[in-house]
């Protein structure tokens, strides 16, 4: 840990509100410096001036907003526009803060430009010329910054701050003195360094889905690559086993006779001869029909005769009706009708049933209508019956030698027939195995587009290459994202590594401070009525009823000296420590207690704005313990005011607007409170 | 008195025997980065380059 030291060996300023002198700290003999300055003539500018001086920032880094400890919140700009002294013509200001670090010359310089309302801030160290002070020196950082202004510079109000949560200003003090924010600013490295190597990486996987999605990824693309791989192995077999199948179709193809020109066309010819032989015989037949009906009564050469001795039946109609009866069952007794068909039982008992009912009845007009009709219809052909008959029987003769022909030709046909059936089948046995050869051609051209795709370069979607370069590819953004994925997570495992050794760390030193406080404000006040428990955001009392009413404003601000002591001593950091009217408020016995404190932390450079109201019981009790240590040079007093109409009545005019004494006596005897109320 | 670089390394130590998954050289590592801060000295990329390697992580799909 750094033991860096910081001491103030004096300012000046001009054109602003405080007194335009040089003051001049004692470099090498200064315990504690008193600074008296009546009210009204700078104390409080001066003092928000070095404050302002040791925040480490650049001005326009710092929010624009001030706080004047006894007053609201006010803006920089707003400040800085109540900083210039009255009748400053150049509407320019300076303020210079001397001090020495590490026994180096560091100079904090401030220009004001009261027409901008702005201020340039700048720092010389080790006589080397002035910087920005946003490039302040890193050593010089650890002990001015913000952090270390509130513990360097104690007021009553910051003293209440270190009690209240809601400033945190206890928590930064120890952050700041012990340099705890150092593991804070380590983050910044871990995310710089990491940064960096995620820079190498192509992915920024952040999340372990992303690996896990790239993991899948690679995972299909190998599947594919692996399948593809084994398509190409196989498809040649493939190919080999296709082609040979088709080589035996093919064989069969020819075994078959596919292609025999002159046995299709014998083939056709022969169905050509069936198809002329049907033609024929149905030509044949459509002639021999209209013959036979027009010779329709002499199909059967008895038909006519038969017809004629109907008639001649008929007439016998004439007999009783006793001999028609005789005659009608005659008839039914008949086995065949007159065109030779039998004449079944049932018909015979039709017959008999209505001839007797025709007996039975006066029907005989209707039978001699009858007989007239077969009369008028069988007369005029009755002579010639014998002659059709004949000539039918002729044409029935040659048309059943012609069916003979016929009929011999159609068994040649049949023989012809079947010989085709054959030949169809084996046609078509034939066609079936075309229709298979063409398939399996299909097959194979197919297989062999496949094998020049599974062969086929990079550029082809479709080859082993082209999958493979995939492969490749997803592997190495899987290795990419897996890289980044690694890199976050250690990241964030360094991250939390850091962060629980801070609150490790920061636990155990609060702890240690709480102990040593409470042993420091105990032996000051003289009982436990004020210790605090523990120390979160600020200090946290340890009695209910004390945190509720927070102490008496000595109390706070014995606790508040007690705190810093303690932390003076376990850090052994060497700051100045600036106190404004420490002490106004309190009371006899608390303002000699603070004294005593004051005076027990040692070699501190501690620089106390006072007015003349506290001298009594806490400059006079310093004094004291001096004396009795024989250390009276260690303390040093100083007054300083700015002139003005009612200080020159008592001390006269002078060079400038600033008025400054080192003498102890005229520090003693100097009785001013405040130039603004005429109290001089 | 309170030493934070001692502090740091005694709780560095700690974490990195109850966590398997930090090697034990991030100790060496990580305090050379927090002495040079606490000097005021800032990392510079090179001091920074090969640290923080050897943190196990454990990637599964």
């Amino acid at each position: 840990m750094t033991k860096n030291t910081l001491r103030i060996t004096g300012w000046r300023s001009a054109g602003l509100r405080c007194p335009e002198t040089t003051v001049q700290l004692n470099q090498t003999d200064s315990r504690i410096t008193f600074i008296q300055m009546p009210n009204g003539t700078g104390k409080t500018t001066t003092y928000n001036l070095i404050d302002f001086a040791f925040e480490n920032r650049e001005p326009e880094e710092i929010p624009d907003v001030r706080y004047d400890l006894t007053k609201p919140p006010i803006t920089i700009s707003k400040w800085i526009s109540g900083l210039p002294r009255k009748f400053n013509p150049e509407d320019k200001g300076m303020f210079e803060l001397y001090c020495e670090f590490d026994k180096k010359a560091l100079i904090i310089h401030l220009d004001f430009d009261f027409q901008l309302n702005k201020v340039i801030k700048t720092y010389t160290f080790g006589g080397q010329t002035k910087f920005k002070f946003a490039g302040l020196n890193t050593k010089i950082k650890t002990l001015i910054n913000s952090g270390i202004t509130s513990f360097m510079m104690l007021d009553g109000e910051r003293a209440n701050a270190f009690l209240n949560e809601s400033k945190e200003d206890a928590s930064h003090a120890i952050a700041n003195i012990l340099q705890l924010d150092v593991l804070n600013e380590t983050h910044f490295y871990v995310n710089y360094y990491f940064d960096e190597e995620m820079k190498k990486t192509t992915k920024k996987a952040a999340r372990k889905q992303e690996v896990t999605k790239a993991t899948k990824g690679l995972q299909k693309a190998e599947e594919l690559w692996n399948k593809l791989k084994q398509d190409q192995n196989e498809i040649k077999p493939k190919i080999e086993a296709a082609t040979k199948t088709l080589d035996g179709l093919e064989d069969t193809k020819d075994a078959l006779g596919a292609g025999d020109s002159a046995r299709s066309t014998q083939i056709q010819d022969l169905r050509d001869k069936i198809g002329e032989a049907k033609t024929s015989w149905h030509e044949e037949q459509n002639k021999q029909i209209p013959l036979m009906c027009e010779h329709v009564l002499a199909f059967n050469p008895n038909f006519g005769s038969e017809l004629q001795l109907f008639r001649d039946n008929l007439e016998k109609n004439k007999l009783p009706e006793s001999a028609g009866k005789e005659w009608f069952i005659e008839l039914s007794e008949q086995t065949s009708c007159v065109c030779g068909r039998p004449i079944e039982a049932t018909q015979k008992a039709h017959i008999q049933t209505y001839s007797s009912q025709y007996l039975s009845t006066n029907h005989q007009n209707i039978l001699n209508n009858i007989k007239s009709k077969i009369r008028e219809d069988i007369e005029p052909h009755s002579g010639n019956f014998d002659v059709k008959s004949d000539e039918l029987q002729a044409l029935v003769g040659s048309s059943s030698t012609h069916y003979q022909e016929m009929r011999a030709k159609m068994q040649g046909l049949e023989e012809l027939t079947e010989e085709i059936a054959k030949e169809t089948g084996r046609e078509e046995e034939l066609a079936s195995l075309v229709t298979g050869i063409v398939q399996l051609e299909i097959d194979i051209e197919n297989l062999e587009l496949e094998k020049a795709n599974l062969n086929g370069g990079a550029g082809n979607p479709l080859s082993v290459a082209y999958v493979k370069v995939q492969f490749d590819t997803a592997k190495e953004n899987l290795k990419q994202y897996t890289e980044a994925y690694l890199l976050v997570t250690r990241e964030a495992k360094i991250h939390e590594m850091i962060e629980a050794i801070y609150t490790n760390v920061r636990t155990t030193i609060c702890e240690k401070l709480t102990e040593e406080t409470n042993i420091v404000c105990r032996d000051i006040l003289g009982n436990d009525d004020m210790e605090i428990e523990s120390i979160g955001k600020c200090l946290i009392l340890k009695d209910s009823q004390t945190k509720e009413t927070g102490g008496s404003v000595g109390q706070t601000m014995v606790l508040a000296y007690s705190f810093i002591q303690v932390l003076n001593e376990q850090t052994g950091v060497q700051i100045p420590l600036i106190l404004d009217s420490p002490v106004g408020p309190l009371d006899d016995e608390n303002r000699k207690e603070i004294a005593n404190l004051l005076w027990g932390l040692g070699e501190r450079n501690i620089i106390i704005f006072i007015i003349n109201t506290e001298k009594q019981d806490f400059v006079t009790q310093i004094q004291d313990n001096a004396q009795s240590e024989g250390k009276e040079s260690e303390v040093h007093y100083i007054t300083q005011f700015k002139r003005n109409a009612k200080t020159e009545r008592f001390f006269g005019k002078g060079d400038g607007n600033g008025f400054i004494s080192y003498e102890t006596e005229f520090f003693a005897d100097f009785s001013i409170t405040d130039i603004t109320d005429g109290d001089v | 008195m309170i030493e934070l670089e001692e502090l740091v390394r005694a709780e560095l130590k700690k974490y990195i025997d109850e966590n398997d998954d930090i090697e034990a050289d991030m100790e060496a590592k990580l305090m050379k980065i927090i002495s040079d801060l606490l000097r005021g000295d800032k990392p510079t990329p090179a001091k920074l380059k090969g640290l923080f390697d050897n943190v196990k992580v454990e990637v599964k799909s």
